[in-house]
This record gives C-alpha cells, sequence and structure tokens, in this order.
C-alpha cells in the first residue's frame, strides 16, 4: 500500500465527524418529527404523548388538505419544467459565452437568491398587479379592457419560483454540457449530421444528467419553498409548507403540523424514488440488450 | 468475410460515365489561394494544393503553421477568407460539414461515448438512410477490416487506446467518404503502440485506396505514411513534394532544419561558382535555388553525410576541411561528434562506427559536393 494511502481505519475515523453531525442535526429531529406527528394535541395541555395515528387519519378525510398537497405537487413539477425548458438555453449560452459576459449572466441568476423574497414580491407586485406594468401597458395598447389579476394565484407562484430556481437548473446542466466535447459534435457532423440531429444525437443525451440533477434540486427545493408561494400565491393559493407553518406556529397543534410535514417528506421522496426506479429499469433493460446482443453474435447487434 | 465495398472496386464503380476519361486527368482535390485569419493575425497564406485519387498527402510543420486550419477547412469546420476547395471537380467550400462526405478520424478519436462500438460506426449510414440490414453488414464489414468484430457491442471506454484509434477509423471510412483526413493519428498512443498502429494505418489505407490528407508534426510518421508532404511553416507551404525529395533537396533553410538534422553554415557565392564559407573556406555545393541572384546564403550538410577520415582524399567531388574533436557520444547505433571547423560547429554521426577519437584531436572532414545543399537566406532567423 502507499505510504499516504489513508487505512480502512483512518477513512472510519474520517466518518466519525460527519456521522455525529448528521445524527444530531438531521436523524434526531427527524426522528422526532415522525414521534410527535403520532402524538395527541390537546388546546389546554399542548402535545400529549398518546401515540396513534389519528392525525394521519384526519389528514386523509380532509379535502382541502389534499388539494393543497396536490397543488404543492402540481405547481412544483410545472416550476421543474418550466426551469428545464428555460434553463437549458441559457445554460448553453453560459458555457459558450466568457468572460465579463459569463460573469454577468451568473450575477443576473443568482440575483433572486441573495435579493430578499419580500423586496421581490413587490418586485412582481409592480409588474403584475392590478396597477402593474404589464396592466397599465395591455389596456394602453388596446389589448385589455379591464385591468386583469395576475398576482396571487398559481400562475404567480410559477412565475416567482422558477425565477428563483432557474439558476439550479441552469448550474447543473451547465456542469454536464463543459463535458460534452465539441469534436463529439465536430464528428457527428462529418457523419452527416446536421446541427439539430447533432444537438438530438450527442449534445442532449450527453447533458441528461445535469438536467436530471437540475429538475431534482429544483423540484425538491419547489416542494418545500415557502416564502415565495405565500407571497405570490396569496390567501387563496397555499402551499403544503404553508399549513405546516399555520398549524405548527399559529395553532400550536404540533402533531397535526409533524403529520402534514411527514406526509411531504413521504411524497417528496416517493416521487424522486419513481424517477430512480424507472431509469435504474431503463438502465438494466439496455444492458439486456446489450448483453444478448453480445450472446447473438455480432450481425445481430444491428436489429437492436 | 467477402471483398467487401469498401476496397477499391466498388469505390470505382460509381464513376462509369462518359465523362470518366476527362475527369481521369483532373486532379481528385484542388485546394486553390486558402487565406485565413484569426483576428488580425494571418494563419493561412495563399495554400494551394492538389492530389490524385488515392493518394495520400500529408501536411507536416511545427505546431502553430497552419496545418490544422487546412485540415479544418477542408473538413468545413471554418470558412476560408479567401480561396476554394475542389473535390472531384466541384467546389465544396460553401458546403457545411455534414454536406462534404469527407471523413475524419480525430486526434482524440471523438468516439461518442454513449454509443456500442456498433452504432458508433453506424452513425454515419444512419445520417444517410441506409437501410438496416445493408447497415448491418457494412458496419461488421468496416470492424473485420480494422480487425474488431468482437467489439460491436463494447462501449469505446471499455477499449484500449489502439483499439479505439482502429475503430475512430473504421466509423470515418465506412461512410465511403470522397476524402479521408487524418489528424494527428499517433499522437495519443505511446511509442511502441505508434510504430504498430503506423504499419497498420499504412496497410488500411493502401487497401482502401482513398484519397487522404494526414496532418502531423512527426516528420517519421510523415515519411512513413504520406505519398507526398508538404511541408508548412507560419501559415504557408514551403514545399510539397515526396518525402526522399523533401529530405534530399529541401526548398529552403525551414526544410532543412524541420526534417532531419542538419549543419547549416552561412556562406558567400564566389565567382567560380562555389560558396565561401568564413572560417572553413571555398565549398563546392549543390545550388538548388529557383533564383541564384543572392548572394548571401546557407549552406547545408546533413550530418550523416560528413565523413571522418584521416587523410584528406583527392578528386574533385569532394569537400574536405580540418578540424577539432571537441565531443564524442558514442550512442549505441551510431556515434556523434562536434568538431570545431574555424570557429564553426558540425555535427557528424556516423553508424557502426569502430573508430575512436580523442577530444582535441586533429581530424579532417569530407563529404560529397553533391551533399552540401545551398538554400536561399530569407528564413535565417528561423
Amino acid at each position: 500500500m502507499h505510504k499516504n494511502a489513508l487505512t480502512t481505519r483512518g477513512w472510519l475515523l474520517l466518518l466519525v465527524l460527519p456521522v455525529i453531525a448528521l445524527g444530531l442535526l438531521y436523524v434526531l429531529p427527524v426522528f422526532n418529527l415522525v414521534r410527535i406527528s403520532f402524538a395527541q394535541y390537546d388546546p389546554k395541555l399542548g402535545v400529549i404523548p398518546d401515540y396513534q395515528i389519528s392525525n394521519y387519519v384526519a389528514l386523509f378525510v380532509d379535502v382541502f388538505y389534499f388539494e393543497v398537497l396536490w397543488r404543492t405537487i402540481r405547481v412544483s413539477l410545472l416550476v421543474t419544467l418550466f426551469c428545464a425548458v428555460l434553463g437549458y438555453p441559457i445554460a448553453v449560452y453560459l458555457i459558450r459565452s466568457s468572460g465579463w459576459r459569463q460573469t454577468g449572466i451568473f450575477i443576473v441568476l443568482l440575483m433572486p437568491l441573495v435579493t430578499s423574497v419580500t423586496v421581490m414580491s413587490y418586485g412582481w407586485l409592480i409588474l403584475l398587479g392590478r396597477n402593474g406594468v404589464i396592466n397599465t401597458i395591455a389596456s394602453g395598447l388596446g389589448l385589455i379592457d379591464v385591468p386583469r389579476q395576475f398576482m396571487y394565484n398559481e400562475t404567480a407562484i410559477v412565475v416567482g419560483l422558477v425565477h428563483v430556481l432557474v439558476v439550479f437548473m441552469v448550474i447543473s446542466i451547465a456542469a454536464s454540457l463543459q463535458s460534452v466535447d465539441q469534436t463529439w459534435v465536430r464528428a457527428a457532423r462529418s457523419l452527416g449530421a446536421t446541427p439539430g440531429v447533432a444537438f438530438r444525437a450527442i449534445t442532449l443525451p450527453l447533458s441528461l444528467p445535469g438536467l436530471r440533477t437540475g429538475a431534482l434540486l429544483v423540484f425538491v427545493l419547489s416542494m418545500s419553498a415557502y416564502a415565495t408561494p405565500t407571497l405570490l400565491g396569496g390567501t387563496r393559493f397555499k402551499f403544503l409548507s404553508y399549513l405546516v407553518y399555520q398549524q405548527a406556529i399559529s395553532l400550536y397543534n404540533w402533531p397535526r403540523g409533524a403529520a402534514m410535514a411527514v406526509m411531504l417528506l413521504i411524497a417528496t421522496t416517493a416521487l424522486l424514488a419513481l424517477v430512480s426506479i424507472y431509469s435504474q429499469i431503463r438502465t438494466i433493460r439496455a444492458n439486456r440488450r446489450l448483453r444478448e446482443a453480445q450472446a447473438d453474435g455480432p450481425a445481430q447487434v444491428g436489429a437492436v | 468475410m467477402s471483398q467487401g465495398c469498401l476496397v477499391r472496386p466498388c469505390f470505382r464503380a460509381s464513376s462509369t460515365d462518359p465523362g470518366e476519361t476527362k475527369s481521369f486527368l483532373m486532379e481528385y482535390l484542388n485546394v486553390n489561394g486558402l487565406e485565413h485569419f484569426y483576428a488580425t493575425q494571418r494563419v493561412l497564406e495563399n495554400v494551394s494544393f492538389s492530389i490524385n485519387e488515392g493518394e495520400r498527402l500529408c501536411l507536416l510543420g511545427p505546431s502553430g503553421c497552419g496545418k490544422t486550419t487546412t485540415l479544418q477547412v477542408l473538413a468545413g469546420f471554418v470558412k476560408p477568407d479567401r480561396g476554394n476547395v475542389e473535390i472531384k471537380g466541384q467546389r465544396v467550400d460553401g458546403m457545411p460539414p455534414e454536406k462534404r462526405n469527407i471523413g475524419i478520424m480525430f486526434q482524440n478519436y471523438a468516439l461518442f461515448p454513449h454509443m456500442s462500438v456498433f452504432d458508433n460506426v453506424a452513425f454515419g449510414l444512419r445520417m444517410r438512410g441506409v437501410a438496416k440490414a445493408e447497415i448491418s453488414a457494412r458496419v461488421m464489414e468496416a470492424l473485420t477490416l480494422v480487425r474488431l468484430p468482437h467489439a460491436a457491442s463494447k462501449r469505446p471506454s471499455q477499449l484500449s487506446g489502439g483499439e479505439q484509434q482502429r475503430i475512430a477509423f473504421a466509423r470515418a471510412v465506412v461512410i465511403r467518404p470522397s476524402l479521408l483526413l487524418l489528424d494527428e493519428p499517433f499522437s495519443n498512443l505511446d511509442a511502441r503502440l505508434r510504430l504498430e498502429m503506423r504499419t497498420e494505418l499504412l496497410d488500411l489505407l493502401r487497401t482502401l485506396s482513398v484519397a487522404t490528407v494526414m496532418v502531423t508534426h512527426d516528420q517519421e510518421e510523415a515519411m512513413a505514411i504520406a505519398d507526398r508532404i508538404a511541408v508548412m511553416y507560419r501559415g504557408r507551404i514551403e514545399q510539397i513534394d515526396t518525402p526522399d525529395q523533401i529530405y534530399r533537396n529541401p526548398a529552403s533553410l525551414f526544410v532543412g532544419r524541420f526534417i532531419g538534422e542538419s549543419n547549416v553554415l552561412p556562406a558567400t557565392a564566389l565567382p567560380d561558382g562555389r560558396f565561401q564559407v568564413d572560417g572553413v573556406g571555398a565549398i563546392t555545393a549543390r545550388d538548388t535555388r529557383p533564383s541564384r541572384n543572392a548572394t548571401a546564403v546557407q549552406l547545408m550538410i546533413r550530418p550523416e553525410h560528413i565523413e571522418l577520415v584521416d587523410a584528406a582524399p583527392g578528386g574533385e567531388e569532394w569537400n574536405s576541411v580540418e578540424g577539432v574533436v571537441e565531443r564524442q557520444l558514442f550512442l549505441g547505433h551510431r556515434t556523434e561528434w562536434i568538431v570545431s571547423v574555424g570557429g564553426l560547429k558540425l555535427t557528424v554521426w556516423q553508424s557502426n562506427a569502430h573508430v575512436r577519437r580523442q577530444v582535441g584531436e586533429k581530424v579532417t572532414l569530407r563529404w560529397r559536393s553533391a551533399d552540401s545543399i545551398i538554400v536561399g537566406a530569407e528564413h535565417a532567423n528561423a
């Protein structure tokens, strides 16, 4: 073994600190959350350690709760989709530019992350509100008679979340685009592929890992988003994280809030698991096809 | 496997029109007056050459000489500022790369990492809409040609460097290209494999007999593969000729220095046709310059053409000078001496030399008049 190489024990020692940190800061609280979600709540006595599934039963018969859960999932999927569609061309442009232009794009993309959500929401209000820029221009041009409300609905939530989260998509896609060697594209061109075909056959499939990572990040962040949907969705269009906040902080019903949070966690994890299982199956199938092709002899390969 | 369509007979089968005789006389590939600038820097200056059907031309030169840009122009990745390219009498310089039917073997092979070897080789045929059964047959034929039929279902990453290169070659030729471009084909291989692949590639190119332009900075590769070599320097073609002629009759000081080793001595033309080298004397030399107006010239002698002798030989065809041994290096297959002659230092090589000299010993050097070549002095700072 190399003199400087770490022994197995060395590696384990290195792992001790992160394991302790994760255990204390993550596993323990989540465990506690799950525990509380089975407890009971009494307005006078607070949390009672009487563990039952009644909180979950109450959620399952609550139509409003499911409406909000479904909205959270649906809006998050939409946000992910829009981030992907908008983020891909931006990522392509980003890696093709350099110097001050690249820096400029980065600053524009990162701006929403360093700006207060409240300030940003007022910004959207100026643009989308009833007396906002868009309404004024549209009515000035005679496109609409009565000012429309663009704020305080799901569209506003999608716009706001895409604005904040698209940077995660762009950075993930840009990272994987960076690893796509331009000589591959040139090779495809020399073999008869038009720029569009070369993109579909070479660049796109090779940048899919970045797209997948970006989608994962954006979806998870969107599912748990609180401030942006609350401010832009108004009173009628709530996200699940708002309901959790309402239960735990406003109503002091920690067990109910915990049950909601656990459901959100399960819903998010389940969706991610589905996607991951789907891609696993695809990989296994592709490998089996390759093996079968090899077993059948090379002459058959063209048939797959 | 039967003799497939990749080899020459089928290659020519398409050209049976009455104009055959005429087009046969025409050069196969014509490159005329290429000029190209990157920003304000001129990277190509009046680059013109043509090659015949089945001929292998090598663009040879140091980095930054314009050889790669020339290849990019042929491939269609760079649009030249001036000049044109014709293949079989047809202008291709306005065409995008995908319309040119040019096979390229890239320096890093550029095999698609997410596709099997089969799909890599099949890519060009699929782009051409070839029927499935024919794709299968032609891909396997190409893989058999490069002796890798069993690698069809592997990924490029599972192959060795030499195997990857063979797949890259199969992918470039399976489309039956009108022109094959090889970009530094051996630079990514280790020294031993390089020699092996050189022979193998030459055999393949001879079998296919496809017009080929190869780019390299390695003169040995160029000499081994090419029918003709175009030596490029500072965006211009300095000389284009057979490897033999390039070596024996370099057209410029740069070519003489870049190809092989040379002793270069500044000289002045004398009225009697000989050349005066300061500190050495009057030398008889072969003057191959197109114009003999200049009197300040460079005299070039290859180290292996100089002999170390004890006594000055007679005869018109010999030059001989006296010198002092400064250094002796035994290199196995040859011995190298640095001999000081009148303040100039000459390198001398002798193969299988059993003779040993003492440092400081007085010796006589001789070489044939025909082996001292006069080149112009225009690139004296090369």
